[in-house]
């Protein structure tokens, strides 16, 4: 594991819980310090001595191009807060409830300096279990919080019936079927199951989804942001698969929020693993396919208004 | 955008280019410790950017954050271009 300093991610809507988390967080006895990057300085007061606050700068280094817009506030506070290292273990950044996470996200992959000293360790969301729903009718903000999660905290459970609360985690799976749910009342999780997560790390994309190459259950819906997910029972011809996920993140990234992808490529003996954030791709080669296992290849989209039957067209066409 | 796209960021190293950028900014522009700078090469297919360039974000504290763009690769870049890419920012 490498030395750089993890950042984990707090998102979600206005009144879900964030702030309850966060000083959950720093108040269990972890033995941890934490920096904490806050946007809004909420009625909850937060203990900690490490706590900055920024001002969200969403800056388009580029011509208004979705994939070039970093944080420019996290930018700013992360190389002041490298001065400080070793007076804390990990870094949690809280944004506000309209914040999109992709930005905040992207700066962990586009900025030099930042990529160097940090690592993205996983988007943390937290809902409210009784107004998620309406949310996600109104605000295009919770659904892409929703989206993007790699962590789900469905808080406030004891304001819903079990009925709703099925209804509101199948909304939930609707547009995220990867994000690991956690149903709490008063964000009342097993911190290990927020920090620590390495969701961006390419080694740990099985470890963490150990489902991920089953077949997945359809869920119907009618959002406009939904997982898809396509697969290939066999090995895929890199030389297919490559120039054709370039060109679809090039083509449709801005509609694209996350992409996992597991392939089996033909004559390779180690899996191919990638993961996305809009038109920034990351991947590699990481653990042997087991001996005996079924090699199969599966990718997945989370993303607005895609075209099932087209990306499932032309990856089938990468089969070797 | 193909920045980082399927090379492993951390198997690239420090680029010493983009120090000398950010020193030469620092300098010319007579800019104190206090103000935060930010270079980064970018390599966008969005056809709507213009493919390779370097942007150099400058974080004066208080301030908007400046950016001033350079059509090059970084390590094409001399002390020359930072001059005219600082002047042109300055008197835009």
């Amino acid at each position: 594991m490498s030395d750089k300093i993890p950042v984990t991610v707090l998102t979600g809507y206005l009144g879900a819980g964030k702030t309850t988390l966060l000083n959950r967080i720093l108040s269990e006895p972890h033995g941890k310090k934490f920096a904490v990057v806050v946007n809004e300085f909420g009625e909850v007061g937060i203990d900690n001595d490490l706590v900055v606050g920024a001002d969200e700068e969403v800056f388009e280094m580029n011509n208004g191009c979705i994939c070039c817009t970093v944080r420019g506030d996290l930018i700013r506070i992360i190389d002041g807060l490298m001065k400080r290292k070793g007076q804390f273990d990990a870094i949690i950044v809280e944004t506000t409830g309209l914040a999109d996470p992709a930005p905040v996200a992207q700066t962990f992959f586009m900025d030099e300096d930042v990529s160097s000293k940090t690592r993205l360790d996983a988007v943390v969301t937290v809902v409210d279990a009784k107004w998620l729903t309406e949310r996600l009718k109104d605000a295009p903000e919770a659904k892409n919080q929703v989206a993007f999660a790699d962590v789900i905290i469905l808080n406030k459970t004891d304001l819903v019936t079990a009925e709703e609360l099925s209804a509101v985690e199948a909304q939930i799976r609707a547009i995220n079927p990867y994000a690991k749910i956690h149903r709490t009342q008063r964000a009342g999780v097993d911190i290990a199951e927020v920090l620590g997560r390495n969701a961006f790390d390419l080694d740990r994309v099985l470890e963490l989804e150990p489902a991920f190459l089953e077949e997945s259950h359809h869920h119907h819906h009618d959002e406009d942001v939904q997982s898809v997910s396509f697969t290939i029972p066999g090995d895929v011809d890199p030389a297919k698969f490559m120039p054709w996920v370039n060109e679809l993140v090039q083509q449709e990234g801005p509609n694209i929020l996350r992409s996992k992808g597991i392939l089996a490529f033909k004559g390779e003996p180690k899996r191919f693993v990638f993961q996305g954030v809009h038109m920034i791709l990351d991947g590699d080669l990481t653990q042997d396919w087991k001996p005996g296992e079924k090699r199969q290849s599966k990718i997945v989209f989370i993303g607005r208004n895609l075209n099932r039957e087209a990306l499932n067209k032309a990856f089938l066409a990468c089969a070797a | 955008m193909r920045f980082g796209l399927f090379g492993r960021k951390e198997k690239r190293g420090e680029n010493p280019a983009l120090a000398a950028i950010k020193a030469w900014v620092r300098q010319i522009a007579g800019l104190p410790e206090e103000t935060v700078i930010a270079a980064n090469e970018i390599i966008c297919a969005d056809p709507s950017c213009p493919g390779t360039e370097t942007i150099v974000l400058i974080m004066e504290p208080g301030q908007e954050t400046r950016a001033i763009k350079i059509s090059l690769a970084a390590d094409e870049i001399t002390r020359a271009d930072v001059e005219v890419a600082l002047a042109a920012e300055q008197s835009a």
